[in-house]
């Protein structure tokens, strides 16, 4: 594969640089939340993954990154078991994902999960889009369900949207709404997909200030993003995937400042410039 | 590209007065070639209306009214003919009910609606138009109380009195008998009610513990185990169904309003028992005793047929989407056989298939009648179709729709009821539609297997020597009352499509 296919898409924003006190709020004292043992999947013939090991702990906010197809997206959606592993363990909360159904619904209740494509549900409002799962998976009371959806709403700056369909906001104003339907899980680990390569830059930001409070706040944070603005301020290690593995990975200033590999030095001059 | 449009392009046009001898001289008259047309247009127009206009003029119309009561009925006795009236009546008062609840803006239809009674009472004589008003005095009643409701449950009880109109639609028509056991079956179906009720109240009271589905489990077993007499057959069909309840009620317990409308199910069972005991034996010996469906013809059946189709091949033939697109082997492979093998058989074939099979296929002594084996064969057909337009509408939602419900920790049957099929029913509304106005008017086909619909009365009245040489009035009527329904059905479809905001949001 040339070395120009592999560059994403322009996605790093280069007027995006928060000025945030950077502080961690990653918890090493306790046992990881996330464990991922030599995972490996294969689609067919295709080897994807190829032997991933990761450890996270609460708090801790991650940044992968790598080429397109490097196999970024695969390995976070076999966190919540979107996509099924063929080798190795994953163990999230303490509970190992296999094929008990029960388990893998046990685990999604506690990760949420921010898409590319916001995959926002278009027949629902914005606020039903966010108290669904609330009323039908805790089984809350509506009531206080909207209640904390509002919360929400107001946290990701859009409480005068609420009774409007997805199909009549903005990109960035949808993927905020993601997020919020997400956090009204109250889940333990939040995971980000790309969540702002289908955004005009103007709405890029709009949607990082969101997730950079959210960080903030203390969510173990799983972001597969090239905003590397974001990665810088908030960051507390970060994982280069290329062709299905770990290629690198460490603190952003290690990794920006003094990268080891010689792949992750040029991927990283690919997207700087 | 586009060529480069000048500047000036995009100016308003000029406006132009509207008169209508300019409309006619620049689209009718100029250029000669526009003459010509108009002129051989005129004439063909001309060529063609003046003996239908003749024809019309000189028809014998009077065929209609004559027939009219059997047009619309078929052989439906005489003396029970206010039971169909009330189900007009009814209708009238639900769909007035309705519109005051929900019909907040000057719509041009309220007044169609309301001239149809009026209509037809003016060209109808003697009691049919007093029936006709009534209908219209129960439309506005029902207007009038749905408006003082609007904003108190008008919306709940509006759903409930079209829940509740079909059954009542059916009892009326059908009246009922009284049951061959003897006096015993009143204390069956008051035990099985009570053990409805019961496993309801336990769903949604205990719905954190597990151990009461035993209960009901049990008791179906004990009713198995004796399955001959009629108090185990009453254990055992009540335990079955107490525990689908007590299951279901369980498994909604959270939603808002769950207790509320389980105390109001509770405090339903007292009058139902009153009515078991007390009220159920003189009805069934007087005003209310039964029509077999072999007295049930006209228009009525088909009507009748075409509502209980659709109302049972739509939950069917979504089913067998779902069964095609199943990952479990042995469902998808029944699914694929149904519907290719009902789709590979002409209608007509299987209207008498339902007649012959169902008796062979089903014990001696649960033989149907021949009205719901037509329907049961129409259900079958139309449910095919059916499951093939909704799998289409299930295909166009994207793959992003089922891993976000997934991911937000929705199981897989929340996911397709709560988040696919909304999408993919709202998506396809206008094949359906279109699909329910072909089963109206398949259901002219039950003349071949003996059934007296409306155009099989109509052969008959044919028939009759006081009215040989008829048939282009009542063919057209016939025609006529299809398109009004038919249209109706599309009309709906089109307001519904916009109150959903289908190809909008
Ligand atoms: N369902 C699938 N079936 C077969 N191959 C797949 C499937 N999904 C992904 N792949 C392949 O797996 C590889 C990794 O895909 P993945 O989406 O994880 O990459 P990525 O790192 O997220 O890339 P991008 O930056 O473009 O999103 C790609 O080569 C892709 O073509
Ligand atoms: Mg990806």
């Amino acid at each position: 594969m040339a070395e120009q296919d592999c560059q994403p898409q322009a996605t790093l924003n280069k007027q995006y640089a928060p000025q945030v006190k950077k502080q961690s709020h990653a918890r090493y004292d306790q046992d990881p939340i996330i464990i991922v043992e030599d995972l490996h999947k294969w689609y067919g013939n295709f080897h994807v993954l190829r032997g991933i090991n990761m450890k996270v702990w609460p708090g801790e906010v991650i940044v992968i990154f790598g080429p397109s197809g490097s196999g970024k997206s695969t390995f976070i959606r076999c966190i919540n078991r979107l996509e099924e592993h063929q080798k190795g363990r994953i163990i999230v909360d303490g509970i190992e994902l296999t094929h008990d159904v029960k388990n893998i619904e046990r685990i999604r209740r506690e990760v949420g999960m921010v898409f590319q494509q916001f995959n926002l549900f278009p027949h629902l409002t914005v606020l039903e889009n966010i108290t669904l799962a609330p009323i039908h998976v805790r089984k809350w009371p509506k009531e206080k369900a909207e209640k904390i959806a509002m919360e929400l709403l107001e946290r990701v700056g859009i409480p005068d949207q609420a009774h409007k369909y997805p199909g009549q906001l903005s990109g960035g104003q949808q993927q905020r709404v993601a997020i919020a339907r997400a956090l009204a899980m109250q889940p333990k680990i939040m995971l980000f997909d790309e969540p702002t390569s289908a955004l005009d830059p103007e709405m890029i930001k709009e949607v990082l200030d969101v997730m950079i409070e959210l960080a903030q706040s203390g969510m173990t944070m799983l972001v597969v993003t090239h905003e590397m603005g974001f990665a810088k301020a908030v960051a507390d290690r970060m994982f280069f995937f290329d062709k299905g593995q770990v290629v690198e990975s460490g603190t952003p200033e290690e990794i920006f400042t003094n990268p080891k590999e010689e792949r992750t030095k040029q991927f990283l001059a690919q997207i700087l410039h | 590209m586009a060529p480069q449009t000048q500047r000036d392009e995009y100016l308003p046009p000029p406006t132009e007065r509207f008169s209508l001898l300019g409309v006619i001289w620049k689209n009718l008259l100029t250029p000669w070639y526009n003459f010509v047309l108009t002129v051989v247009s005129l004439w063909l127009l001309y060529a063609i209306l003046k003996p239908t206009i003749r024809w019309a003029l000189h028809a014998r119309w009077e065929v209609l009214p004559a027939n009219m009561r059997i047009l619309m009925t078929g052989p439906y006795p005489g003396e029970f003919l206010w039971r169909v009236w009330a189900t007009l009546w009814l209708l009238g008062f639900v769909v007035g009910f309705s519109w005051g609840v929900w019909v907040r803006r000057r719509e041009r239809v309220t007044w169609v609606l309301v001239a149809i009674p009026i209509l037809l009472a003016a060209v109808s004589q003697g009691t049919v138009r007093l029936y006709w008003l009534g209908v219209l005095l129960a439309a506005l009643i029902g207007w009038a109380l749905g408006r003082r409701l609007r904003d108190r449950k008008g919306g709940l009880i509006g759903v409930l009195l079209w829940v509740f109109y079909f059954p009542a639609f059916v009892l009326l028509i059908r009246g009922f008998g009284l049951p061959e056991e003897g006096p015993a079956w009143k204390y069956h179906i008051a035990v099985q009610l009570a053990l409805y009720v019961a496993a309801l109240f336990v769903g949604v009271w205990a719905a954190k513990a597990s151990w009461p589905g035993w209960i009901w489990a049990a008791l179906a077993v004990v009713g198995l185990m004796g399955w001959a007499g009629p108090w185990s057959r009453t254990l055992f069909i009540g335990g079955v169904v107490a525990w689908l309840i007590w299951n279901g009620a369980r498994r909604y317990a959270h939603l808002e309003g769950m207790k509320r409308f389980t105390i109001s199910v509770g405090l339903a069972y007292i009058p139902a028992l009153i009515f078991i005991f007390f009220a159920y034996e003189p009805l069934a010996q007087t005003w209310l005793s039964k029509v077999n469906s072999n007295y049930w013809g006209g228009l009525l059946l088909n009507l009748l047929i075409t509502v209980f189709g659709i109302m049972f091949s739509f939950p069917l033939g979504v089913l067998f989407a779902l069964g095609r697109r199943s990952s479990l082997p042995v469902i998808r492979l029944f699914s694929i056989l149904y519907i290719e093998f009902i789709r590979g058989v002409p209608f007509i074939t299987i209207l008498f298939m339902a007649q012959v099979m169902f008796p062979i296929l089903l014990p001696p002594e649960m033989s149907i009648d021949r009205v719901v084996r037509a329907i049961l064969g129409v259900v079958m057909f139309a449910a095919a179709y059916m499951a093939e337009n909704v799998r289409g509408g299930l295909q166009a939602i994207p793959k992003g729709q089922y891993e976000a419900a997934y991911a937000l920790g929705l199981t897989a049957t929340q996911t397709m009821l709560l988040i696919i099929l909304p999408q993919a029913l709202r998506n396809v509304i206008p094949v359906l539609v279109g699909q329910f106005i072909g089963l109206l008017k398949d259901t002219t086909l039950v003349t071949i297997v003996g059934l007296l619909d409306i155009l099989g009365v109509a052969q008959s009245v044919l028939s009759n020597p006081d009215w040989i040489g008829t048939q282009r009035e009542v063919y057209l009527f016939v025609a006529l009352l299809f398109w009004v329904f038919s249209y109706g059905m599309s009309y709906a479809s089109r307001r519904l499509e916009q109150a959903l905001g289908v190809g909008q949001r």
